[in-house]
């Protein structure tokens, strides 16, 4: 009996495309948020500010609150923070995000930001392909 | 019932029992082998060898029963509640995938093509679990370098269950037929 036929390759590779579907899955499902991604900042629980990451928008917010200070920067279609006045700074290390569900935490100032993303149209992607 | 029937049942009884012994000693083993990998609870998947070779040498039902009590003999001897759960999930989805590609595929495909299927779908099915458990689809992103390493041992395991199989044969005949 030959150890390895072709039929074997035939179901490896068949295999390996299978175990890739959910991953595809999950990157399409992101896709269709693409529309609008909203940031909603959080403070303690309670929403504070709605800010929509559009692309030319380039402003920066401080969020003062009883736990501390934050100054927050949105650019090129992304949030961070860029200074806090906390002790570990593990907020500002994390970076700019913009893809729906990151998030951004700072446990000591108790911040919150989020990225959540608006279902695009189908009326809306007529009139962009029109 | 002749006597050459009875004696025929007992070996099978005693084969069965032997490979139901050696899966659980795998198990022990390969819980020693510390995996280098990322995913947590990545294991080599040698106890898949015995699966392997009962789906060879014995029928679809005996062989389902050697990974059921393998299943649940290792829970027993050290497992939780969580553990019965994957191991059963992942289990019996890739028996069913294994018998499913040896059906389909009959002398086309060998050992290693069932295994690899197995190794595969073992890795789905415990996922699955996963995430109905933590109610995340997103567990299921671990599925590409599970099914790669999978691949790999299921490879190995097919490989190693291919010369087991072939000298068995010798004695025992082929899918249950017993001589």
């Amino acid at each position: 009996m030959k150890l390895i036929k072709k039929m074997d390759i035939v179901i490896i590779v068949i295999l390996l495309i299978v175990s890739f579907i959910p991953y595809i899955m999950l990157k399409n499902y992101q896709r269709s948020y693409e529309g609008i991604n909203y940031a909603v900042i959080s403070i303690d629980g309670e929403e504070k500010k709605r800010i929509e990451l559009k692309e030319a928008l380039d402003e920066e917010f401080t969020f003062n609150s009883s736990y501390g200070v934050n100054k927050v920067v949105v650019h090129n279609m992304k949030i961070g923070i860029v200074d806090a006045d906390c002790k570990d700074r593990i907020c500002i290390d994390e970076g700019f995000i913009g893809e729906v569900g990151e998030r951004i935490v700072c446990l000591p100032n108790r911040l919150i930001i989020e990225i959540v993303g608006e279902q695009k149209s189908s009326e809306g992607e007529d009139v962009i392909s029109r | 019932m002749n006597n050459k029937e009875v004696s025929k049942n007992i070996r099978k009884m005693i084969y069965i029992s032997l490979l139901v012994a050696m899966s659980l000693v795998l198990h022990i083993f390969e819980n020693m082998i510390p995996v280098p990998f990322i995913t947590p609870g990545t294991r080599l998947g040698l106890a898949n060898i015995i699966t392997v070779i009962a789906l060879y040498t014995l029928s679809y039902k005996e062989a389902f029963l050697v990974l059921f009590l393998r299943i649940l003999l290792s829970v027993m001897f050290g497992g939780s509640v969580s553990r019965l759960i994957y191991s059963l999930s992942g289990g019996i989805l890739s028996y069913i995938f294994m018998v499913f590609t040896k059906y389909l595929g009959k002398e086309k495909v060998s050992i290693v093509g069932v295994s690899c299927a197995g190794a595969v779908f073992h890795n789905v099915g415990q996922l699955l679990a996963a995430s109905l458990i933590v109610k995340t689809m997103s567990v299921m992103l671990y599925l590409p370098i599970m099914s790669v390493a999978g691949i790999g041992t299921g490879i190995f395991v097919g490989i190693t269950s291919n010369f087991a199989v072939e000298h068995l044969k010798k004695i025992f005949g082929v899918n249950g037929q017993w001589f």
